[in-house]
């Protein structure tokens, strides 16, 4: 499978950057994981979200820090739980509360980069944290295309079906209730695809 | 002197026997409507937010043909009112929708119009879009089909905006964007509209073209309609019923009743209603 894409890219692109594997891997990410954000950034601009994926990333400290220090658990895998909880949070928080939104999201945002930055350095191995915190294109695996590739699909697929409930959202939260849009679920189911690419993208691209 | 405050003590006296006849005679024409017509009852209403109470024990029957103003201070609980009717605010109580025939069907299809938005106005977002993000599930990017221009420009015609329905969101006048809405809450034709300050901020014309409008769907279709309004001489021109709410009903009936009532003076001041009213004496 992927020796076959490997020689349909060489014949596309006959350049001398392109002789290695793992040029054509981060080639290859680079093509899957630009249309995705390019997709969920509309959205999350007209949605008034920008702020929150920001501090999406940086929250994800925590979730990092966490799954570091825990050992067995794989840090992306406790990256994705940390980033999904820290999300949902954020969005419940945000329904019942008539504070601004920026104010919850600053809160929640510089706590988790407090408490992630505090269990990061404690015993001063600040380095093993580094590939996160910069993020690395040219590692990515064979496999991790590939499961980037069914995450694009599941995006596309999440993309169709939610665009029109988010847009009247956009417009007016009670409006989207009058026309039978679960505005609290739509909402949480957003932010959580949001916290799910931003977590696995954080190793490619940094925090 | 003492002639006059005597003759001002029995004016009073005679209006508050007249309200309390009234009052009476309206609950009883009340309940007679709701065997002929369809109405939806709100039953026992209570909002609490946290420790904030946000009102309670609002009890109103809306009919259909009627327009049934909701009136009442800032904070006194009427946006939550309906945003609670619309199932987006928790609350207690009930909601029971009964046709004309008197048979229960459940919950009503309900339309609503927002106060303002609060939506990025350089966004792309068109007429069209919005009613067809509203009306279908495939997403608006996808296609359009032929089918559903037409029956955008249907709707549109209905509050004379067939001419807005290319137009940006963001580049639509306060009045346009609320006739735009209007139509949007219009399709499908609801059993329950809801208008909450749909006009504040829109300039005499477009005031008066909405209200016609309302007043026309009032007339015509068989449906009944809230309006939230701080424009008391709209509702009294337009309203069948009043409610005055300030964290409960203080009282009910017709803009008549309501507007020469004790307590609405005390709440909106003292001349508010007898201005109303004799300017609405001298109108007819």
């Amino acid at each position: 499978m992927m020796e076959t894409i490997y020689g349909v890219l060489s014949l596309l692109l006959p350049f001398s950057w392109m002789d290695h594997i793992f040029m054509k891997n981060a080639f290859l990410a680079v093509l899957l994981v630009t249309p995705l954000f390019g997709l969920l950034s509309t959205m999350v601009v007209s949605n008034r979200m920008a702020f929150f994926s920001d501090s999406l990333g940086h929250g994800s400290f925590t979730g990092l820090a966490i799954g570091v220090l825990l050992g067995g658990v794989q840090p992306l895998l406790s990256l994705i739980v940390f980033s999904v909880v820290f999300s949902l949070f954020i969005t419940y928080i945000k329904s019942k509360s008539s504070t601004s939104t920026d104010t919850i999201i600053g809160v929640f945002s510089s706590t988790a980069i407090a408490v992630g930055l505090m269990m990061m350095s404690y015993g001063g191995g600040f380095n093993k944290f580094s590939a996160y915190l910069i993020g690395d294109l040219l590692s990515i695996a064979p496999e991790e295309i590939g499961a980037l590739a069914i995450v694009f699909l599941l995006v596309l697929f999440v993309w169709g079906w939610i665009f029109n409930r988010l847009l009247i959202i956009s417009i007016n939260p009670t409006l989207a209730a009058s026309r039978g849009v679960k505005t609290m679920w739509i909402e949480m189911f957003f932010a959580a695809v949001l916290a799910v690419i931003v977590a696995i993208s954080i190793q490619w691209v940094g925090l | 002197m003492y002639a006059k405050i005597a003759k001002s003590r029995l004016r009073n006296k005679e209006r508050l026997l007249f309200v309390r006849n009234k009052v009476s005679h309206h609950t009883a024409l009340n309940d007679a409507d709701c065997s002929k017509l369809c109405c939806t009852k709100i039953e026992d209403f209570a909002v609490r937010i946290g420790q904030t109470e946000i009102f309670k024990n609002v009890n109103i029957h809306v009919h259909c043909g009627q327009l049934t103003a909701v009136i009442g201070p800032n904070g006194a609980g009427k946006s939550t009112l309906l945003r609670a009717i619309l199932g987006e605010v928790a609350h207690t109580g009930s909601l029971h929708y009964v046709d004309a025939k008197g048979a229960h069907t459940g919950s009503p299809i309900i339309g609503y119009v927002p106060q303002h938005l609060r939506f990025d106005t350089s966004s792309p977002t068109s007429v069209l879009d919005i009613f067809m993000a509203c009306l279908t599930d495939k997403p608006v990017w996808l296609c359009r089909p032929g089918k559903i221009r037409e029956l955008v420009i249907k709707d549109l015609q209905r509050v004379k905006a067939e001419h807005l329905i290319d137009r940006r969101l963001g580049a639509l006048s306060g009045g346009e964007l609320q006739r735009v809405l209007l139509a949007l809450a219009l399709q499908p034709l609801p059993d329950l509209l809801l208008l909450d300050e749909p006009v504040s901020g829109v300039d005499q014309n477009g005031l008066e073209l909405f209200y016609n409008i309302v007043a026309d769907l009032r007339a015509k279709e068989d449906m009944a309609i809230i309006l939230i309004s701080h424009d008391l001489d709209l509702v009294a021109k337009y309203a069948d019923h009043v409610v005055l709410l300030n964290k409960e009903v203080v009282c009910s009936g017709t803009p008549q009743d309501v507007f020469t009532d004790e307590r609405t003076k005390k709440i909106f001041g003292m001349f508010v209603g007898e201005n109303v009213f004799t300017g609405r004496a001298l109108d007819k």
